[in-house]
């Protein structure tokens, strides 16, 4: 989901949805989430909500790829 | 001409263990920092193993050095009875020193196999690393034994890391395995010991280079 968010930059909701294969009650949860953590926050515009990826979530999603990277070279 | 490159290379053998102790501690450090993201099993096994074997360096440096500063001491003062005074001073420093290190190393080894191994009951792992302990006691009088089984550990890491991990790693590993097969021949020489260091010192510079790829690969990588 973050990464996805990361990719386009903004999101809507609903397209993160779909773009994530959740159905709505699982992306609620996920996403409540995120925000609760500050990877992610929520914005509006002309009545819509767009979802943006935080400093803390680019941060994470970096680790993460750093984790990836570690562990299939050392087959951890 | 052997004999001179023996010379000139004691003392320098302190060199490849703070440079290994120094590679052990920035793979120890970079994998400590995924244990939040990621808490699992080979994880915290991984981090066990690179401690032990940086922390095993550390007392294999003052071992080394309490060694080299003894023979040192001993050419400067000339005074025989005093000279005997230092060295009775200073060997429960090497003694223990080498006692440390080698238990270190097994069980740094020990874990390491254990990052690659299925998973153990924990009765079982301890008595392992018991028997390791004692493999590493015993071999003050008898050094192969801790070669030896460093060798097996290296041995056994090898072929359960084999299909999993980078091959720059596997390397590391293999060569650090032959060091330990010369390590194994120390009775032909004091060649064979700088060879084994050498063939040491090249599989941590091996190690090296295997995490300045993580850092590479990590960067061209998408999450």
């Amino acid at each position: 989901m973050l990464a996805a968010i990361q990719r386009k930059g903004e999101m809507r909701p609903t397209h993160l949805m779909y773009k994530a294969n959740l159905a709505h009650r699982q992306l609620k949860h996920y996403l409540d989430e995120l925000v609760q953590k500050e990877l992610v926050k929520r914005t509006e515009r002309n009545g819509s909500e767009y979802l943006l990826i935080t400093d803390s979530g680019n941060r994470f999603l970096e680790k993460l790829k750093e984790m990836r990277a570690f562990e299939e070279t050392f087959g951890i | 001409m052997l004999d001179a490159l023996v010379s000139w290379f004691v003392g320098k053998d302190i060199y490849i263990d703070i440079f290994s102790a120094v590679v052990l501690a920035i793979v120890l450090g970079y994998a400590a920092s995924f244990v939040k993201l990621n808490p699992k099993r080979e994880y915290q096994f991984f981090i066990a193993a690179f401690a032990l074997l940086a922390l095993s360096f550390v007392f294999q440096t003052l071992a080394h050095f309490t060694l080299y500063h003894t023979t040192t001491t001993v050419k400067q003062m000339g005074i025989i009875t005093l000279t005997t005074t230092i060295i009775k001073r200073q060997d429960w420093i090497i003694f223990w020193s080498t006692l440390l290190y080698r238990a270190c190393t097994l069980l740094g080894l020990y874990f390491l196999y254990q990052v690659y191994a299925a998973k153990q009951r924990l009765p079982l792992v301890l008595f392992q690393a018991y028997l390791l302990l004692l493999v590493g006691f015993l071999s003050q009088t008898a050094y192969y034994a801790f070669h030896l089984t460093a060798l097996i550990l290296l041995a056994l890491v090898l072929s359960s890391a084999w299909k999993r991990a980078d091959t720059w790693f596997l390397a590391s590993v293999g060569l650090l395995l032959l060091s330990q097969a010369i390590f194994l021949l120390l009775i032909y020489g004091n060649l064979v010991y700088v060879a084994a260091e050498l063939v040491q010192l090249l599989g941590y510079a091996f190690l090296l280079l295997t995490f300045v790829l993580v850092l590479r690969h990590a960067k061209k990588r998408t999450a």
